[in-house]
């Protein structure tokens, strides 16, 4: 594999210079140069140096996924321990940026990790958590309930 | 009581304060707005809980709104409907729907089952209508009172025919308890499972009719687990359903004097629990790789299956050990995948024992790697393993002679125990070994300095011409000077 160097630059002006191989991993870069034209420096129009500086850290990790099972165990564990470092915001953040620069492994990783916790929480929480802005009136609400009750243990528990 | 004709966010008392909500966004604003300000902040700082009023969740574009849901279990997906409008349809587009009323039995007195499984039937009738778009896999469960009212039947076609589901589980949590008697027939219309979409079926705890099956060759897998049946329906399930690659039977047979029997070409994999006395049965499936009985109880079983091969009898007369006979070969991932997680699917612990039965290649690593995996779901020891090597008598290239100097396979190599360090299993018994086959012996010798096995490592010799016979006691005579990792068993011809 060439050791080629490549320049990733964010929206606001941070440069970043990686190996071929890594950059590759952003399929939207691989895809540009597929399109055989000789580049050094690919501006990334949609995302910040701080995200696309995480998104580089997860594809140099990455980079060559081997197969043995010790290998990837080790990644599952970093992978996790990635993870651990963002608030949901920037999670929000890493996702868009992973969609935008198609990395399908983050992508994946950072819905599941959204994915559990929404999960842990009741729909009351997950607003509360997530910020998210209830635009159901009483009754609405009621009758979304309603319409998959089977969902919510109402109608298979008992009444008190 | 007031009535709300408004639906604008702040007549809801729900919703947060409205201080510094963000302008609503068009559709088409949506993804980018979230860049906007988000540059502005300073690296490493973070917000912590509470996040700032900004819903940025709802703002996901909705293709990743649904692959977050779609990672979720349905009843979390579903629940997601009551955050806000923006979230009222993203669950109904995910590729995966499971339904039912599992827990209903449990926390309701048996005299109100019926009036509210009825209730959550209605809600679950509305949820599989409201999902839109087709469907990968859908599992359905209920009570007995859904197979005779034709709410089963709705279900299964909507999802069958209207969905097109690639598979499908339907559980009936109620089986066989005092009050409602017996196990419950599967009401369903002609053909059911004949839609050229479904490919996996799985039916758990039904007492089995045929009209649903005409026809049935789109099914590649088909699950029947504490199924009763007539041995005679059985038999005419499996041949509708001609093109089955895999087939697991967990059944109760009703009417004896018959024979059981499976002759589909196609058959790869072959599992059966039969707990009751069936006199005959009879498996005719000439590319079955795997045959795993568990339990069966049988006057005579004829099978008829070219690369399944063992030569000890496992399961006829008193005692019945569970017990597989695996011919491996180089597998794509997925469907080694899905063979091993079926082996060990019914178990609690996901841990098999019993007796096993194994063809491989050992010079090809990819089967060795599978042989690895497959020792492996044993967790107690294992009562027999038999391993028959296959024959390939490829020439080997000039110095590779060495026991040690193979780098070729590296699941043999170095001093890494094979399968692992703690791996036990009574007696093994190698047909086929040729000890000048490097991997064959290195195996062998794992065998013997591990102290894997208990009692007995036998090797076939005795159908070898002579001057075969001769060098591979000459090896075996090699692998008893070997130091042995536990002093208490034998290493002997046959």
């Amino acid at each position: 594999m060439s050791s080629n160097k490549i320049v990733l630059t964010s929206s606001d002006g941070e440069s970043f210079e990686v190996e071929e191989v890594v950059a590759r991993k952003l399929q939207i870069v691989g895809h540009m140069l597929e399109d055989d034209c000789v580049i050094n420096e690919i501006p990334l129009q949609n995302v910040t140096g701080d995200i696309l500086s995480m998104v580089i850290e997860y594809c140099k990790t990455h980079v060559d996924e081997e197969e043995s099972e010790e290998a990837q165990t080790k990644l599952k564990t970093w992978d996790e321990e990635f993870m651990k470092k963002f608030d949901i915001k920037t999670l929000l953040q890493i996702i868009l940026a992973a969609n935008y620069l198609n990395v399908k492994g983050l992508l994946d990783l950072v819905s599941q990790t959204i994915a559990d916790t929404i999960k842990d929480y009741t729909p009351e929480q997950i607003r509360e958590v997530f910020g998210v802005e209830n635009d159901y009136t009483e009754e609405e609400e009621a009758e979304v309930r309603k319409e998959n009750a089977w969902a919510f243990d109402e109608a298979d528990t008992p009444k008190p | 009581m007031t009535t709300r004709s408004s639906s604008s966010s702040s007549s809801s008392p729900l919703s947060s304060s409205p201080s510094s909500t963000p302008p609503p966004l068009s559709s088409n604003a949506r993804g980018k707005l979230l860049w906007t300000g988000s540059s502005s902040k300073p690296k490493g700082k973070r917000i912590q809980y509470p996040v700032d009023n900004i819903d940025r969740i709802s703002m996901l574009p909705d293709e990743l709104l649904q692959k977050i849901l779609s990672t979720l279990s349905t009843k979390d997906a579903v629940k997601t409907s009551t955050l806000s409008k923006r979230w009222v349809d993203q669950w109904k587009w995910r590729p995966h729907l499971s339904v039912g009323m599992r827990n209903i039995s449990r926390t309701n007195p048996t005299s109100r089952l019926r009036e509210i499984s009825l209730r959550v039937a209605e809600s679950m009738t509305r949820t599989i209508n409201n999902h839109r778009g087709r469907l990968e896999s859908c599992t359905i469960s209920h009570i007995l009172f859904q197979c005779k009212d034709g709410t089963l039947d709705r279900w299964v076609q909507t999802v069958t025919h209207e969905k097109q589901t690639k598979e499908l589980t339907l559980v009936n949590y109620i089986g066989c308890m005092g009050p409602f008697g017996g196990y419950n027939r599967l009401y369903l219309s002609p053909s059911t499972f004949s839609h050229p979409s479904l490919t996996s079926l799985s039916l758990t705890r039904y007492k089995l009719t045929e009209t649903a099956f005409n026809n049935c060759s789109n099914l590649k897998t088909l699950k029947l687990f504490d199924i009763m049946s007539d041995v005679s329906v059985l038999s005419r399930v499996f041949k509708a359903c001609s093109s089955l690659e895999v087939l697991v039977l967990q059944i109760t047979c009703l009417k004896l004097g018959c024979v059981l029997k499976i002759e589909n070409k196609n058959l790869e994999v072959l599992q059966v629990t039969c707990p009751t006395l069936i006199n005959k049965m009879e498996v005719n499936a000439p590319r079955l790789e795997i045959l795993d009985i568990k339990y069966i109880y049988c006057d005579s079983f004829l099978l008829d299956a070219p690369k399944i091969m063992f030569n000890r009898d496992y399961w006829f007369g008193a005692i019945s050990v569970p017990h597989i006979s695996y011919h491996i070969s180089s597998l794509a991932q997925e469907k080694k995948r899905i063979w091993l997680e079926l082996l060990v699917s019914q178990f609690y612990n996901m841990k098999r024992y019993g007796s096993l039965s194994v063809s491989v290649d050992v010079r090809n690593p990819n089967e060795l790697k599978i042989l690895k995996e497959v020792l492996l779901l044993w967790n107690e020891e294992m009562k027999d393993l038999e391993i028959i090597f296959k024959n390939n008598n490829a020439p080997r290239e000039e110095g590779e002679s060495s026991i040690n100097g193979g780098a070729r396979n590296k699941w043999l190599d170095g001093e890494k125990p094979f399968p692992d360090a703690f791996f036990r299993v009574r007696t093994v018994w190698m047909y086929n070994f040729d000890g000048s086959n490097e991997e064959e012996f290195a195996l062998a010798s794992r065998f013997v300095t591990q102290g894997t096995v208990i009692d007995k490592l036998m090797i076939e010799t005795s159908t070898y011409p002579p001057v075969k016979q001769l060098m591979t006691e000459a090896k075996v005579a090699k692998l008893m000077e070997l130091p042995k990792g536990n002093d208490y068993f034998t290493i002997e011809c046959f």
